[in-house]
């Protein structure tokens, strides 16, 4: 949540999702956003301290 | 009714309160289990929660407000998390029963000493012998910050400085000051501080929980779901998931959100805890005075270390008579008896009698305590 607190205040894109099977088993929150932002999103991260468990592009499907 | 039994509940809370916790009864979802909108919005109400916790109370990382139902499941599962088998812990007879008997249960079952501190006629703690206790080895000094019988402040900076230089950790109860007097934990160099949500705070029962400093390893006592790393066998030690195993209390934590921004509207805990001494010292200076009434408490010697109670007894009458009389014929609420405090009524001679305590809280008012001053003096008179 700390993380989507940051990037809202930036107005960086991006929205919490479920995390995917594919980044970590059992549950959780991710960030997800469009891979060319990661420089953008680390940045932001590493200034409001907020930590970065992992950070992994995988394709995803957005139905609507 | 005048509520003067603050100490116990703020019963009487900001209607920004209510509101909050109606509204989050209608609309959130879980915290941390899954990323539904009403999920969503529950952990951003539980994130706002715990800056503002946070903030008020000087804890440099927000991650590490950890909430609980209560004090008294931050002060166990803080004592459990710090203190390991033989290990010492100093504390004072000021304490509350939740401080003592997990206390009591650590010595039982894992050989823990512990030393207590004593205290003067006043109940004003004894710092010099406070200070011999802690001698090197010492794990952890476990401190009020505030006397829930006589409204007794601590100077916990000082607590901290003498603990620390023993290689010690610091723990302070703020059961009773959190909202109503400054906690700085940074610049007090406090290790961690355990509080509740209901009282000076303002928010509902059911919430409370411990800041704890960024170099502070406490342990998980409950352990359980987390919403994260489902498959690992033990419970996560990341913050805050490692003391917050199972569904948080996102609508008391929305009201408690509330309560900390009516407090910090109002111009903080130094304000609040003003206006709110100053109603203690009227009724002090009222009740005082009376005669065949004792006053418990720094009030005489100092006042500035005192809070908002004012404790006492009328000579000859059990406190519990004394508090009936103070409800049925002035609609007067307050607390008698022991307070979950043993050692501190043992150190003021009142295990027998207990103690009358009435506690101002931000929405009393002059004429509220003027109204208990003229009881007081009648049931005195007999």
């Amino acid at each position: 949540m700390s993380c989507e607190e940051c990037c809202q205040r930036r107005g960086l894109g991006g929205r919490m999702i479920p995390v995917p099977g594919e980044v970590a088993a059992g549950c959780g929150l991710a960030w997800k956003t469009a891979p060319e932002a990661r420089e953008e999103l680390v940045a932001a991260l590493e200034a409001d301290g907020v930590p970065v468990e992992a950070m992994t592009v995988i394709e995803l499907l957005e139905f609507r | 009714m005048i509520y003067l039994d603050n100490a116990a509940t703020t019963m009487r809370k900001p209607q920004e309160v209510v509101d909050a916790v109606a509204a989050a009864l209608g609309s959130l979802g879980n915290a941390g289990r899954g990323a539904s909108a009403g999920a969503l919005d529950a952990g951003r109400v539980v994130l706002r929660c715990r800056e503002a916790v946070a903030a008020l109370l000087g804890c440099p990382r927000a991650d590490h407000v950890c909430f609980s139902a209560n004090a008294t499941t931050a002060l166990n599962a803080t004592l459990s998390g710090l203190v390991g088998p033989g290990e010492r812990v100093v504390t004072t007879v000021l304490e509350h029963n939740s401080v003592l008997r997990p206390l009591a249960r650590l010595a039982d079952e894992r050989g823990v000493e512990v030393a207590y501190a004593g205290c003067d006629a006043h109940g004003l703690l004894d710092m010099d012998e406070l200070e011999r206790l802690i001698c090197p080895g010492t794990r952890l000094v476990a401190v009020t910050h505030g006397s829930n019988v006589t409204g007794n402040l601590v100077d916990v900076a000082r607590v901290a400085e003498m603990a620390h230089a023993a290689g010690a950790l610091v723990l302070v109860d703020a059961s009773q000051t959190a909202g109503c007097v400054p906690l700085d934990m940074s610049a007090m160099g406090l290790d961690v501080v355990c509080f509740t949500g209901h009282k000076g705070l303002m928010g509902p029962q059911g919430t409370g929980g411990m800041a704890v400093a960024e170099d502070v390893d406490v342990r998980p006592w409950v352990e359980g779901g987390s919403g994260v790393r489902s498959f690992e066998r033990r419970h996560p030690l990341e913050w805050p998931t490692r003391l917050e195993a199972g569904t948080l209390n996102a609508y008391g934590l929305a009201g408690l959100a509330a309560g900390i921004a009516f407090i910090e509207k109002n111009g903080g805990p130094a304000a609040v805890g003003a206006r709110e001494h100053a109603l203690a010292r009227r009724l002090y200076e009222g009740v005082g005075g009376v005669p065949g009434v004792t006053v418990y408490g720094g009030w005489a010697v100092s006042p500035e270390r005192c809070g908002s109670i004012v404790a006492f007894n009328v000579d000859g009458l059990d406190s519990a008579e004394v508090a009936d009389a103070l409800s049925s014929g002035w609609g007067i609420a307050c607390r008698a008896g022991a307070h979950c405090a043993p050692l501190m009524h043992r150190a003021l001679g009142t295990e027998r009698q207990g103690s009358v305590r009435l506690s101002c809280g931000w929405f009393n008012t002059e004429e509220e305590i003027d109204v208990a001053v003229a009881a007081v003096r009648e049931i005195a008179a007999g």
